[in-house]
């Protein structure tokens, strides 16, 4: 879910070879979740292999590393640990939400309603331990690296960002801003079209980059103030943050007065929720410095036994995704050559 | 700004390559010329290309101005000139007029647009041969090496140079001997990869001059200048072949 930013942002739409040579540190919890709810057949079946088991993650990690190495962006996946505390709420509803959504999908398919049976499964999709679990073992398979956040994924992305180990931190949230990630990247797909939920129509989804200091300097606010500014919108620690206050309102508080604390102060707002613990959370967040970053090349053998052997998958577009994560040649940026 | 050429070819064709490869830029106009800096979105590609104030019929700059333009509806409009009009280019702050001078008098007005204005630094390279040919013949060389590979090889030692591709359809080699370049120097073998793409659009300009001169290194990037009236110059990024 995260922090609702994106009216205020702006960000420069790239090409995905223009992260050539990158190390990108990539939200695994957020990617999987989009390969779960996204990759899904009409009436909103995931993938399965012949025992019944959920393959859509395998199959957009497959696809997804193999475009990226192929054109020479080394992905590290970040996990999720220990969500803080003040998640709780946020974790609590979504899982009400989820429950919903899935008994909905279920009456969907009872009435025949094949594209309303498909949103609603999107909406009802869990990340279940297993997928998980399945995740890292094609991620090292394929010989790339995966790091354990010790609370949030975006939290831990940020600071390897801000250390310089990686480049930028790919999310489809705004968060790893807010703590502090120098260098965002979404839509971290070749191009491509998306359907927009609900409706059937599609729109054009290109890569862009995130840049926290132009984000800072538009809106002439210091880091601080933006976080204060996403706690008035409602971040995942204080979903809804104060009512009546969006995007737009929020910035010209946070002008006005300076800080979260003051706006409400003076302006009387209603806040059920401490600024000060939340702005702590995210500029002081729980990272470790305990990982290595190392790519290796991938286990052939080893991915296409747990592909095509435990997962049924078709032997010829694994081989052919393998063959592409080890391109004879990789295109360089000029960038390399200006000092 | 005012500047008028009677044969426009040299803006055409420039103007054709570039914005194949770059879609917005900034033209700077000043009493020395017209010049465009840019890089391309990827940053692969860097183009340098100055028509100089004596390369045109006439010329008048008051005071410097940056020119943000769209390129590709600038080459659209260039493309409507036919061979015997002279091309008249006026700007004010707001907008860039072309006007078409033939049997008709026609002008088309282009807003100008606001450019990110990056920063483009020239990185400092160590060639270790350059080699001048005919622009046809590197042209030619490229859609010979298109028949079987995605990448060129440009390699060079001291008897000549070598433009060459291959894939799983085969492969292709252009040798040019010494003797058939136009200058030839080489301190070392050199060798460098690059993709065929980028190149095709550079090349679709070799018209505009007399020679194309190449500098190449050891997996570095490629400089190809067009030298003549106008000088239109690229760099390019390598591909680089992993072990």
């Amino acid at each position: 879910m995260g922090v609702q930013l994106g009216e205020l942002v702006r960000a420069e739409s790239i090409e995905l070879r223009a992260l050539s040579g990158r190390r990108i540190a990539i939200d695994a919890f957020n990617t999987l979740y989009q390969f779960i709810t996204t990759i899904r057949q009409r009436g909103g079946e995931p993938l399965r292999d012949s025992k019944g088991r959920i393959t859509s993650h395998l199959s957009g990690l497959l696809y997804r590393n193999s475009n990226l190495l192929e054109l020479g962006i080394l992905p590290v996946y970040v996990f999720d640990g220990t969500p803080p505390e003040q998640k709780r709420a946020t974790v609590a509803e979504r899982d009400v939400r989820r429950s919903e959504a899935e008994a909905e999908w279920a009456m969907a398919l009872q009435a025949g309603d094949l594209e309303l049976a498909k949103t609603k499964a999107m909406q009802a999709a869990r990340l279940s331990s297993e997928v998980i679990e399945e995740s890292r073992r094609l991620l090292e398979l394929l010989g790339l690296p995966c790091v354990d956040a010790p609370a949030e994924g975006e939290a831990q992305a940020a600071y390897m960002a801000s250390k310089g180990d990686v480049y930028a931190a790919a999310s489809q949230d705004y968060d790893s801003l807010l703590f502090g990630s120098p260098r965002l990247v979404r839509n971290l797909t070749l191009s491509g079209r998306r359907k927009l939920p609900g409706r059937r129509e599609y729109t054009d989804i290109t890569p862009e980059l995130v840049r926290l200091e132009a984000v800072l300097e538009r809106l002439e606010l210091s880091r601080e103030q933006l976080i204060d500014l996403a706690i008035l919108v409602g971040t995942d620690y204080n979903p809804g943050g104060v009512p009546g206050v969006g995007p737009k309102r929020a910035l010209s508080l946070i002008k006005k007065h300076g800080s979260a604390d003051r706006a409400i102060e003076a302006e009387g707002l209603k806040a059920d929720f401490s600024v000060e613990e939340l702005r702590e959370l995210f500029l002081r967040h729980p990272v470790t410095e305990h990982y290595t970053l190392r790519w290796v090349a991938p286990d052939r053998e080893g991915v296409l036994r747990f592909l095509c052997d435990e997962h049924d998958f078709s032997r010829e577009r694994v081989e052919k995704a393998l063959e592409k994560m080890t391109p004879r040649s990789t295109q360089r940026s000029l960038d390399a050559w200006f000092s | 700004m005012r500047a008028v050429l009677s044969d426009a070819k040299v803006l055409k064709l420039s103007m054709d390559a570039i914005s194949n490869m770059i879609d917005e830029a900034n033209i700077e106009a000043s009493e020395a010329g017209l010049r465009l800096r840019a890089m391309d979105p990827a940053h692969v590609a860097l183009v340098d290309f100055l028509l100089p104030a004596g390369s045109f019929d006439e010329y008048e700059c008051g005071s410097e101005m940056v020119l943000g333009v769209d390129l590709d509806r600038l080459n659209t409009i260039l493309k409507r000139a036919g061979s015997a009009d002279s091309v008249e280019l006026r700007a004010d702050g707001e907008k860039l007029d072309i006007v078409l001078h033939g049997r008709a008098k026609r002008r088309f007005s282009l807003p100008l647009i606001e450019v990110g204005d990056e920063e483009l630094r020239v990185p400092e390279l160590s060639f270790l041969a350059a080699v001048e040919i005919e622009p046809k013949l590197l042209s030619e060389a490229i859609k010979d090496v298109e028949i079987a590979s995605e990448h060129v090889t440009f390699a060079c030692d001291q008897q000549s140079f070598r433009i060459s591709g291959s894939g799983d359809l085969g492969s292709v080699e252009v040798e040019i001997s010494r003797e058939e370049a136009i200058s030839f120097s080489c301190e070392a073998p050199a060798r460098s990869m690059f993709s065929i793409d980028y190149l095709r659009d550079m090349t679709r300009a070799g018209d505009l001059a007399e020679s194309a001169r190449l500098s190449i290194g050891n997996d570095i990037p490629l400089k190809l200048e067009y030298l003549g009236s106008a000088s239109l110059s690229f760099l390019l990024a390598p591909r680089i072949e992993s072990e």
